[in-house]
């Protein structure tokens, strides 16, 4: 209890109260919780940290060891995060403290790899006053690197590099390049003259220096460097670095002139286009719209790429009258090429003012042309550019306008209506554009050239029809249907399908069902039926398959229908019918594949598949699908595959992709095998791929735990039985009809119809189609239990049916017992998880008459918050943040008693209580009594009052203050109430030793009547103090602490 | 001039077609039926030929372009690859260990960048400066401003560039089951609203946030003798040699990638950029939920959550994992649209939506042939542009989880708001010589 003790954090701790003690506190306790993982407590961490300064900085890099030498990992994680945190907005202080801190550590600090490290620190929250610092590591033969890049990041360190630069005594590469990186104006000069004695080493930094840095009396020297390399690339990045200067003096005030001049020199010198190209680029920049007369000239280039780039970078300026120029040149130059070029660009930019030179360029005798003249057309969009496309409908180039038609930037209806009105070449296309747009307004035409008596148009316009039905034409293609009954076109039975598609599924069912009651036909109508279909629609059409009436036209119908359901039908199907098992399973397989099912439900779909089938295509359809469930039971059903050599790779990628999305929680024997065999699988491959996924499932090997599901003889399913007596294990098993499962010798699970209220899952587990899927988890006294998928118990205290007043034994055996004859086991995988160390009384407290509370295996004394105080390794846990869930209370209630506990701190500052003789869901502190539990040595806890350290009577009467031992080591401690009198004994010290009345002369509440009580040390009322008899409880404020081995002598 | 003339590739087959050097010229170029003229045929070298540059759907020549050379600072990587290349085409690659020789190479028209992500923008510039087109996998780049450079170097030198991720155009999209046109068309209609929300989550297979994870304390180990550690190192800060930091598993260190972020990011975000019609601005902002990060090895994340000004959303979310949880992949204010392309509109269900996305106009067309492209220099669909601004939104959640807080950035000066110390993250520090 410590519910009155507000406080900041950050403000609380000066820095200069006993700092280096408070420092190593908090260090320690910030290792210990990281990483953080999750903001809030990243937060507290960090803030808490920052609060040490530079000595907590120090203090962490000073614990770095070599990383052949130990773990770095913790330290790394506070300083980065530290850093992290400091560079945030608005913690200047901090972040000045921590870079001190960083500092003075690199200075201290040996190994180099972790001043490295430090240095990157520094660089990510430097400041003006860290360039000395840095300045003095660049002629370090290890840092020198880190330390250049710390000052490139510093912002105002330019003096500083430029100080290192008039001296001239570090490196110059490196130098160089700190100019370039920051744009050292002043270090032309100086630059110029290194350029100059420069060798092979230095050459390229003393270039891309002068291009960063330079002025145009950098030009000369770099122009004669680009010119030595023929303007090519070369290692020294000469012409590079030329360019680069010409480009940034074309941005540089009063250099432009300069730089218009070199880049037009440029040009002319070299044929290179990237480099003709990069020039063109400045003088553009410079110009705009006055180097228009340039790009009307480059439309004359014999390099396509300087054409293209100088369309493209006149992009910003080009206005109508330039785009005129240009459109004059698309529609009269010779060269294909140029047009294609232009052409392109209009269509790019959507260059609507040009919409006549590109539909003139529709009819040029080059196909290059004409093709990216259309292309520009279908972008640019507008009635004439609609109007001339459509004309090319049925041309030699048909087949790219209805692509542009398709994409055209803006509505086509009008334009294609027309051309269904054309001759029939253009009608064909037409009809094609007018299906895949759902042109409705079309349909009526699409039905009259159905009679038309030209074949081509005849067979187009039946394609169409699908595609521009409506409700409205329903009648009339029921007439048509019946019409051409026994040999009716395909076509008619799809637009059918589309022209009811979307009504209610009810109206169509009956619309349909009407149609079929008077058919000649009525199997034309059963693909409409399945579109969409009702459950009765599908109910009609298996009774029909079921039946013979136009058994095949059912099926097919029924192969097509797109609804859950279908999963089960098909299956039985399959099953039923070998001449139609390959095609209903492969629709099966993709309708388990979309459906909304758990993995696990998925997995028993797909098994069921495979277990249907010979056929080699099929059965690598339903691995690819038992890949996908990435359940463990999935694993295990492929690798019975890996030894068929026709599918052995799909079950082997089945296999690597369950492995590897269970990676870190998959192991065993079984396993480990199966991915042995899927590697021999993949080294059997050719390609990349498989070498690939062999180097990967090494990787996974490699990651394997040895730990896993096993099934062994011990665990043979058909005996319903295991010979081994199990205390904590995992288990997956399969079962079907109806029984029961017993884990510890007590029946925990109804497996099958029949509900058992006595049982842990009172429920019975859902049955689901022949196999059901269980996993359970048996851990102390805690039961998983997920059936199929789904969770019917989450760690649950499991309930003794035999005898609910003691709790489950902590072993026995684990057994299925039948309740009739259907029922079935099968795959029965286990792994064991290691037993949990049992706590018993000494003959000596057993011969005195304590009880055990727990034992280390069950919390069946308890109740109250069972969830969040859980029992772990023989430990009660403290799982809960504060103020959730409430507390753990035993469940009889103890007047005068001795009760006995083990407690320990895990973090620092853990906060929790005994209240005694209290009622439950109460403040025990003030209704019951509350002995304190806290680490009062945090340094978060300064300022504590002295009736709130560790062992008081919360409120009442202090206790003499202890020193608790390391974070992680047990304590002792006994609590004795007799009476009024309250002991309390830790480590074998008495630290309080007082009577309950005395300390508050019997006045527990204040006689006034008012809140405030002047006889209580906290001054307020504790209406319970006196209380006879009450609950012993846990009273939690967070997470950080375990009790073990707690008993209890009541002197009642 | 003239000296660089003669040595040109066409020129060269030319002259030493007819002398036989028949390990280099394909029986074809001599003619015959199918004979393709050399200046058609374009050609191309990978650098790096680890699992990536060697796998089978990059290994490829076909009439259009023709692998020619190969390099890899690993001689194993290098001598695997020329063996693949006798098997698959019967012929002897160029084997180069310094790219800088394979981008001089003036035979090549074509530059594969198939690194690890921290050499792709100093590779993607020399190859830029060298005049070669450029092809680089994905992630584009490692830092934002690695991005930058390499899109004024790609215009500069007037160069074609791909990014390697393709669903933007082509390939069935995550979890929809169609490729991304219907969606984009759909998006347009405006008949889901504006703005809009995409979920990237376990509902449409997410499961990168898992994958790429480091190591902490790595042990110092010997370098194996086929690899030069300094130079796959590159641009890198010198940190001692483990394995776990080279081939395969680099992807799990800030200094080299960016996890399964960085790995997987843009196939999912980039497609989710054209969509949404972002292809040239960014995000204004980035949250993240993750476990605190390391200085050195990557881990996982819980929630990354961008949004643009106008109110878009992107969501990487990898709580509930089971692809059973029905999260929209894309929703607005008008209508939702779920995995496997369910889709709801003004609260109803639409099971017709495949025929109402029909009467829409398809989007613009997109140029996805690479080599066409080097040859009509058109821009590829996946260009340095757009492709920067995808590798940004990877980049900037990459920034976010380093500092683990939320950041704000300007789209238009490319700078993180207010946060200087998430500013140096978008230009990180380069090792020794390599500097762009």
């Amino acid at each position: 209890m410590l519910s009155a003790l507000a406080f900041n954090v950050s403000s609380a701790l000066p820095q200069e109260d006993s700092r280096g003690r408070n420092a190593a506190t908090i260090v320690a306790d910030a290792l210990a919780q990281l990483p953080a993982q999750k903001q809030k407590s990243y937060d507290n961490v960090m803030a808490e940290l920052a609060t040490t300064g530079a000595a907590g900085v120090v203090q962490l890099a000073e614990m770095l060891v070599p990383a052949d030498k130990g773990e770095n990992a913790k330290i790394e994680y506070a300083l980065n995060g530290l850093v992290s945190y400091v560079t945030s907005p608005g913690k200047t202080d901090d972040r000045n403290a921590v870079r001190e801190g960083l500092r003075k550590s690199i200075e201290k600090i040996t190994d180099n790899a972790n001043k490295a490290f430090l240095m990157t620190l520094l660089q990510r929250c430097s400041t003006t006053d860290d360039a000395p610092f840095f300045a003095r590591y660049v002629s370090d033969p290890y840092l020198a690197d880190w330390a250049m890049n710390g000052l490139i990041a510093t912002p105002g360190s330019e003096n500083e590099v430029l100080r290192l630069i008039s001296e001239d005594k570090v490196q110059r590469t490196l130098l160089a390049n700190a100019a370039a990186a920051m744009r050292l104006k002043q270090a032309e000069p100086t630059l110029m003259k290194w350029t100059a004695e420069a060798g092979e080493n230095d050459i390229r930094a003393c270039y891309m220096a002068l291009a960063a840095t330079g002025s145009s009396k950098s030009l000369s020297v770099l122009a004669k460097a680009a010119k030595e390399c023929d303007y090519a690339w070369c290692p020294s990045g000469a012409t590079e670095a030329y360019v680069s200067l010409i480009e940034n003096l074309s941005t540089t005030p009063g250099e432009e002139k300069a730089a218009l001049d070199a880049a037009k020199k440029l040009i002319s010198s070299t044929d290179r286009t990237n480099v003709r190209g990069a020039a063109l680029n400045v003088i553009f920049n410079i110009n705009g719209k006055k180097a228009a007369p340039m790009l009307v000239k480059a439309m004359g280039d014999k390099d396509r790429a300087y054409r293209v780039n100088a369309l493209r970078r006149a992009q910003p300026w080009a206005d109508d009258d330039v785009c005129a120029s240009l459109g004059k040149i698309a529609t009269s130059n010779k060269n294909p090429q140029v047009k294609t070029d232009i052409l392109n660009w209009f269509g790019a930019n959507k260059t609507e003012s040009q919409t006549d030179a590109v539909i003139a360029n529709l009819n040029d005798k080059n196909s290059e042309v004409k093709t990216a003249a259309i292309k520009a057309a279908g972008r640019i969009g507008g009635d004439r550019s609609l109007e001339a496309l459509v004309a090319k409908l049925g041309s030699d180039v048909s087949d790219k306008a209805e692509s542009a038609l398709l994409a055209f930037n803006g509505k086509v209806n009008g334009g294609i209506m027309k051309a269904l009105d054309g001759d029939k070449k253009m009608q064909i296309p037409a009809l094609r554009i007018a299906a895949a747009r759902k042109m409705t307004a079309a349909s009526p035409k699409v039905f009259q050239l159905i009679e038309s008596e030209d074949a081509d148009l005849q067979t187009a316009a039946y394609k169409a029809l699908a595609g521009v039905v409506t409700a409205d034409d329903f009648a009339t293609l029921c007439a048509l249907i019946e019409k051409n009954a026994t040999d009716c076109r395909s076509e008619l039975t799809d637009a059918l399908r589309s022209s009811i598609a979307r009504e209610t599924p009810a109206t169509r069912y009956d619309k349909l069902m009407k149609q079929i009651s008077t058919s000649k036909v009525p199997a034309n109508y059963y693909a409409a039926l399945a579109e969409n279909a009702s459950q009765s629609a599908v109910t009609e059409l298996l009774r029909r398959y079921d039946n013979g009436i136009d058994k095949n036209a059912a099926l097919d119908a029924l192969l097509s229908a797109d609804t859950p359901e279908m999963i089960g039908i098909l299956h039985r199907i399959a099953e039923n019918a070998p001449e139609s098992r390959t095609r209903a399973l492969t629709r099966y397989a993709a309708l388990v594949s979309k459906a909304q099912l758990t993995p696990v439900r998925k997995y028993q779909l797909y098994r069921k598949g495979i277990e249907l089938t010979d056929d080699a295509v099929v059965r690598k359809l339903m691995l690819k699908g038992l890949g996908s469930t990435a359940t463990p039971q999935a694993l295990f059903t492929s690798a019975q595959f890996l030894d068929d050599r026709e599918v052995a790779p799909a079950a082997a990628a089945a296999v690597r992709t369950i492995v590897s999305k269970n990676s870190g929680s998959i192991g065993g024997k079984n396993v480990k095998a199966a991915l042995e065999k899927a590697r021999e699988v993949y080294k059997r491959g050719t390609t990349a791929d498989d070498g690939y996924a062999v180097d990967d499932i090494n990787g996974l090997l490699s990651k394997l735990e040895d730990n896993g599901f096993e099934n062994t003889d011990t665990y043979a399913a058909e005996k319903l039985s295991f010979e081994k007596q199990a205390e904590n294990f995992e288990m997956m098993f399969e079962w079907t009809g109806n029984g029961k499962l017993s884990v510890r010798s007590t029946p925990v699970a109804s497996l099958g119809t029949l509900a058992d209220t006595l049982l842990t899952c009172r429920e019975a587990l859902a049955q689901n189609d022949h196999w059901n899927s269980t996993y359970i988890k048996v851990v102390n006294d805690r039961l998983t239990l997920i059936n199929n998928g789904i969770t019917i118990a989450d760690n649950k205290t499991m309930v003794n049916s035999n005898d609910r007043d003691i709790p489950v034994p902590s072993s026995g055996l684990t057994c299925f017992t039948p309740s009739d004859g259907s029922f079935k086991v099968r795959d029965v995988y286990v792994r064991e998880l290691p037993s949990t160390p049992l706590f018993t009384l000494s003959p000596e407290e057993e011969a005195e008459g304590f009880k055990n509370l727990f034992d280390g295996r069950s919390m069946h004394h308890w109740t109250g918050n069972t969830t969040d105080y859980v029992p772990v390794d023989g430990n009660i846990y403290v799982t809960a943040a504060y103020g959730n869930g409430g507390n753990l209370y035993t469940v009889d209630q103890y007047g005068d008693f001795v009760l006995r506990f083990e407690f320990c701190f895990e973090r620092e500052g853990v906060n929790n209580g005994v209240g005694i003789r209290t009622p439950m869901g109460v403040d025990a502190a003030y209704h019951g009594m509350e002995i304190q539990i806290l680490d009062h040595d945090a340094p978060i806890y300064r300022k504590l009052r002295e009736y709130q350290v560790h062992g008081s009577v919360y409120g009442v009467i202090p206790a003499k203050r202890i020193k608790h031992p390391k974070l992680g080591e047990w304590s002792t401690e006994e609590i004795r109430a007799v009476g009024d009198r309250i002991t309390v004994t830790v480590n074998g010290e008495v630290i309080l030793d007082g009577d309950i009345r005395l300390a508050c002369q019997g006045n527990h509440v204040a006689p006034d009547g008012s809140n405030k009580n002047p006889y209580t040390v906290d001054k307020k009322n504790h209406p319970g103090l006196f209380n006879k008899k009450g609950h012993i409880g846990f009273l939690g404020h967070g997470a950080g602490v375990k009790f073990r081995n707690i008993r209890v002598k009541s002197l009642d | 001039m003239d000296k660089e003339k003669n040595n040109s590739r066409r020129n060269f087959l030319k002259t030493v077609g007819l002398a036989g050097l028949f390990t280099i010229v394909p029986r074809h170029v001599l003619g015959g039926p199918k004979h393709i003229a050399p200046s058609d045929q374009l050609t191309k070298g990978i650098i790096g030929v680890g699992g990536i540059g060697r796998s089978s759907y990059h290994f490829t020549s076909n009439d259009s372009c023709r692998l020619v050379s190969v390099c890899d600072v690993d001689s194993s990587h290098l001598q695997k690859a020329l063996d693949l290349g006798k098997k698959k085409f019967d012929q002897q690659l160029k084997a180069y260990h310094d790219y800088r020789d394979l981008i001089n190479d003036p035979n090549i028209d074509i530059v594969h960048i198939a690194t690890p992500p921290h050499w792709h923008a100093i590779m993607a510039v020399e190859a830029a400066n060298a005049g070669k087109d450029i092809w680089c996998e994905k992630p584009m780049t490692r830092t934002i401003g690695e991005g930058k450079r390499l899109i004024e170097a790609v215009r500069r030198n007037n160069r074609i560039f791909r990014l390697n991720t393709w669903f933007r155009f082509k390939d069935n999209f995550y979890g929809l089951g169609t490729t991304v046109e219907p969606l984009k068309k759909l998006v347009d209609s405006g008949m889901l609203g504006w703005p809009l929300k995409v979920t990237i989550s376990g509902a449409t297979g997410f499961a990168w946030k898992f994958f790429w994870t480091g190591k902490e304390n790595l042990q110092p180990e010997t370098v194996p003798a086929e690899l030069d550690y300094d130079f796959w190192l590159g641009p890198a800060p010198y940190k001692p040699y483990n394995k776990h930091r080279v081939h395969q598993t680099f992807r799990g260190y800030w200094d080299y990638d960016g996890g399964g972020l960085g790995d997987m990011g843009q196939h999912y975000m980039d497609p989710v950029q054209y969509i949404l019609g972002k292809d040239d601005t960014s995000p204004v902002k980035v949250e993240v939920d993750a476990p605190q990060q390391h200085s050195d090895a990557i881990g996982i994340w819980r929630k990354i959550t961008y949004t643009y000004a106008d109110g878009c959303q992107i969501v990487l979310e990898g709580e509930g994992f089971e692809s059973g949880n029905k999260i929209p992949y894309i929703e607005g204010p008008n209508g939702k649209v779920f995995k496997g392309f369910e889709c709801e509109i003004n609260g109803e269900t639409r099971p017709d939506i495949m025929s109402v996305i029909a009467e829409l106009p398809d989007p613009e067309p997109q140029n996805t042939d690479f080599i066409e492209c080097v040859k009509s220099r058109e821009l590829f669909a996946l260009n340095e542009g757009n492709g920067h601004r995808s590798a940004t939104i990877v980049n900037m959640g990459l920034a976010a989880l380093r500092l683990n807080r939320t950041l704000e950035y300007d789209p238009v000066n490319e700078m993180f708001i207010n946060d200087e110390a998430a500013n140096r993250l978008i230009d990180q520090p380069m090792r020794g010589q390599w500097k762009i």
